[in-house]
């Protein structure tokens, strides 16, 4: 289990447990946390840019840069990859969804419209999901109310589209919203892959790729955004490289055998520290 | 042997880049950013936007920002 199951699962995973999306969380330092969150991202991204273009660190100045930082992004905004049905699960506990603009693909693309992001809150209440964006006007005017059937239609849509899911922490245990990206234009994505800062856990999954189902297509191999997934010219078969699959599962959609089916990440003894 | 990119957008052909935005759809790797030319304070609109290449380590050199720049305003060049 990762380490956020471990210390705030009790036997669940971490991000399926009720208590980390209770109203007691909701305290006004978190509430706090999150308007600062998202008055300052522009300002955030944009000191980060420059510093995701010098990849990767060295090794020399990455130890000591890299576990301060990572501890400091486990207290306050962290994430873990999940796939669909975990999402869909996600939705199923939320009491209202509102989709708002994706905060990374504004600050990188200058995209307010984008909405990909799913704030979410599972009990009444005048500040979530994104009642406290309302007096930003920039913000006011894409959020997106939606049932939790449009929810999980709309996350369905973007799966098959090959983007992967994830949940995001405002002071880590409390959840707020679901993300759903690529590498091209998910900042934390960049700065794991490319910077190797990690700010999210991989999934509690992996995917494996049946051989008499597989017909080398390579449908899954394009979709995957981690390159997890190689091909085989003289097996004419794709298969999947365990220590570089995050578990998002998106490859499942795209295969039109259904080869693809994901494991859990703590069965496999080799995959236990792989986070 | 490593090669280098240089990727240059002209200001001057690069006239409307909030409501363009080819070369920031387009690119595979999210090597464009889009963004007010001076710092905004949070939450006030920005007039003056401006696309720069802001992580040019990202560039493969495929080339697809210089096709569907519609200014051709974009010189993407290779040094070995």
């Amino acid at each position: 289990m990762c380490e956020f199951c471990k210390q705030h699962g009790e036997g669940k995973k971490w991000y399926l447990q009720a208590k980390n999306y209770s109203e007691e969380l909701l305290n006004e330092e978190r509430k706090a946390f999150m308007t600062h969150f998202y008055e300052r991202f522009e300002e955030l991204a944009s000191t980060a840019i420059p510093i995701l273009d010098r990849v990767p660190f060295d090794p020399a100045a990455a130890e000591a840069i890299v576990p301060p930082l990572v501890e400091q992004f486990k207290k306050t905004h962290y994430g873990q990859i999940v796939p669909l049905e975990d999402a869909e699960h996600i939705i199923d506990m939320s009491l209202s969804v509102v989709r708002v603009p994706c905060l990374c693909r504004s600050a990188l693309l200058g995209r307010r419209e984008a909405r990909y992001c799913f704030a979410i809150t599972t009990f009444e209440s005048d500040f979530l999901p994104a009642g406290f964006l309302v007096p930003y006007p920039e913000y006011s005017s894409d959020l997106e109310e939606m049932s939790p059937e449009d929810a999980k239609k709309a996350l369905r849509t973007l799966d098959h589209r090959g983007l992967v899911h994830s949940v995001w922490t405002y002071m880590t245990p409390f959840i707020g919203s679901i993300c759903s990206c690529t590498s091209k234009e998910c900042l934390a994505m960049k700065f794991r892959l490319r910077l190797g800062l990690p700010v999210f856990f991989k999934a509690e999954y992996v995917a494996s790729i049946d051989w008499e189902s597989c017909t080398g297509c390579r449908d899954c191999m394009m979709v995957c955004n981690f390159g997890a997934i190689q091909y085989s010219p003289t097996l004419q078969r794709c298969y999947v490289n365990q220590r570089q699959c995050y578990g998002c599962g998106v490859c499942r959609a795209v295969c039109s055998r259904d080869a693809i089916t994901l494991h859990d990440r703590n069965a496999i003894p080799v995959l236990a520290d792989e986070w | 042997m490593t090669s280098m990119v240089h990727i240059e957008i002209s200001e001057e052909k690069c006239k409307a880049p909030r409501d363009c935005r080819a070369c920031l759809e387009a690119c595979p790797e999210g090597v464009f950013v889009n963004h007010p030319r001076t710092p905004r304070a949070p939450h006030k609109e920005a007039e003056d936007w401006v696309v720069t290449a802001a992580l040019p380590s990202s560039c493969t050199a495929c080339m697809i920002c210089e096709q569907v720049c519609p200014q051709g305003a974009i010189t993407v060049t290779v040094t070995v």
